[in-house]
């Protein structure tokens, strides 16, 4: 079973983004949306290979790999438009998750609106903290941030019970390992992450939300807060701006290719870009203590 | 010489034009500064107060988890004439299998019942029961954590299963054999099941035992079945009347 999670879950949708961020890479007007291309390409592939995931969602959850295609579109025909335009897509991308992936259970009935509402808040403040952190700090340190708190997502699911939900947490993991891939393997340093970051914080966040409240484990939700923590650390530090941001990196690319002049490789990736980490391991080793506990327990 | 001069003097008017210029540029680059940096301060305090609302607001959504209970359900008094079974006097169990031919047990603690009984024939003419499908239980605690999750039972979204029979006829031949037929909800489909058993009443209280296999596909829990890693079948054993 794990093996299939694995190979269906993660390997080839990870493969096919690998495919369209390098495809999208080659072409220069299609450069900005490599991002944004991959996790279509990722969430696509699992509702093809993932049988219970169907093309039109009827559970809340179904609404995961939907919405985080739809917002890459959106973002992909937002562009470089005005800030303003974009925006309205994060906004209009947390209305409708929040309006989707709430689930309307009788139990619920109460407080599902002060849920959708609270999602409302927290999916804007997570889309523009991601965005914001991700445009100006390094590609290669932004994505290996964005890929580890997804597969670390993952693996809460897994914890949490749930192959389903660790195999759609593999679908935003293997988008974003394919962005780290190529921002690893070039001398590239951003390729407008922060473009995929409203499509990539619903997937996150959503599934989180989704996962606690169909699970029945004994994790508690400061797991799953702390797991998504990571990616708000990069906002938090940019003010101490020493690495190039997104827009250095999109002219020297335009300029020179994939090359940035006067810029050594790995700067400002180390020990201390690891730190951003710190609460993404802390939320999942408590997960992972927990679950272990449990089954001895069991 | 003369146009020595005139260019000294082009090129002074020059300096101080550019210098006033750069001065100003400069002035101005420092002014832009400070307003872009007050309005960063303020777009993240903003979004700090933000990320504060946020968080309150999901901790003022509050915890909704209540257990469910089968009292609310459809399913009827034993004071109209039937024999009550609930968890204490009957069992719901189940063992699952896997091709490689391992297998898992459990079953529902929490589940409440009705047999109504013909008078004249002394049979039992209808059964209904509803169980608590939170109360599943499994030969291990990792399964029954599993169990309840979307993967099989979404016990969140689906927290009853209901079960109600209407048509019990003897098996020709078998004495004390019976062929129950009814319809059970289950997730959110409903489906005809149907299985044999062995019911028998006695001064007004009612035995039944059965296995019988459920296919659990029919009620849309797929899961582990096209890859072919868990039977779609399931062994259901029902015994109003004991309890091990």
């Amino acid at each position: 079973m794990l093996f299939d999670v694995v190979v269906v879950g993660f390997l080839v949708p990870f493969s096919v983004a690998l495919v369209l961020v390098l495809g999208c890479w080659k072409v220069e007007s299609f450069r900005s949306a490599s991002a944004s291309v991959a996790l279509i390409g990722a969430s696509v592939t699992g509702v093809l290979l993932l049988s219970w995931l169907p093309v039109v969602p009827d559970k809340h959850w179904q609404w995961l790999p939907t919405l985080a295609s739809i917002g890459c579109l959106l973002t992909v025909i937002a562009g470089n438009r005005a800030r303003y335009i974009r925006l309205a897509v994060v906004v209009v991308l947390a209305l409708v998750a929040s309006y989707t992936l709430v689930p309307n259970w009788k139990r619920l009935e109460e407080t599902i609106w002060g849920y959708r509402i609270a999602g409302v808040f927290v999916l804007i403040v997570y889309s523009l903290f991601t965005e914001f952190g991700t445009s100006r700090s390094d590609g290669r340190l932004a994505s290996l941030i964005l890929a580890i708190t997804a597969i670390a997502t993952s693996i809460l699911m897994f914890c949490s019970g749930s192959l389903k939900f660790a195999q759609i947490g593999g679908l935003i993991a293997a988008a974003s390992l394919a962005w780290a891939a190529v921002l690893w393997s070039t001398q590239s340093r951003n390729f407008n992450l922060a473009g995929a970051m409203p499509a990539y914080s619903v997937g996150i966040v959503g599934l989180l939300f989704c996962g606690y409240m169909n699970s029945y484990s004994d994790l508690p939700i400061p797991c799953y807060c702390l797991v998504a923590a990571a990616p708000l650390g990069l906002a938090l530090s940019v003010s101490r701006k020493s690495t190039p941001t997104s827009s250095d990196c999109d002219q020297a690319s335009k300029t020179n290719g994939l090359e940035i002049d006067g810029v050594p490789p790995n700067k400002g990736i180390g020990p201390t870009g690891l730190l951003y980490l710190l609460p993404t391991a802390i939320g999942l080793g408590w997960a992972i203590v927990l679950t272990v506990l449990a089954e001895f327990q069991g | 010489m003369v146009v020595t001069k005139a260019v000294r003097e082009r090129y002074t008017l020059f300096q101080t034009t550019h210098t006033l210029s750069s001065e100003s540029l400069q002035l101005n680059v420092a002014k832009n500064k400070t307003k872009l940096k007050f309005w960063r301060r303020l777009s993240m305090r903003y979004l700090g107060l933000f990320a504060l609302l946020a968080i309150v607001s999901f901790a003022g959504c509050g915890n909704d988890t209540e257990d469910a209970s089968v009292s609310g359900t459809t399913v009827p008094d034993a004071d109209a004439g039937g024999f009550a079974f609930s968890g204490e006097n009957a069992l719901i169990a189940f063992k699952g299998t896997k091709p490689d031919g391992s297998s898992h047990v459990g079953g529902f603690k929490d589940f409440k019942g009705t047999a109504q009984i013909d008078e004249e024939t002394e049979t039992v003419k209808s059964i209904a029961v509803s169980i608590n499908v939170e109360s599943i239980f499994s030969d291990s605690e990792k399964l029954t954590t599993h169990l309840k999750n979307v993967d099989f039972f979404a016990v969140s979204e689906f927290p009853l299963a209901e079960f109600k029979a209407d048509d019990i006829s003897a098996v020709e031949g078998e004495e004390g054999r019976f062929l129950v037929k009814g319809e059970l909800s289950l997730l959110e489909k409903t489906d005809m099941v149907e299985f044999p058993a062995t019911i028998a009443v006695a001064d007004g209280s009612v035995t039944m035992e059965s296995t019988f296999m459920l296919d659990r596909t029919k009620f849309g829990m797929n899961y582990g079945v096209e890859d072919n890693k868990i039977d779609p079948g399931v062994e259901l054993t029902i015994a109003i009347g004991r309890t091990e």
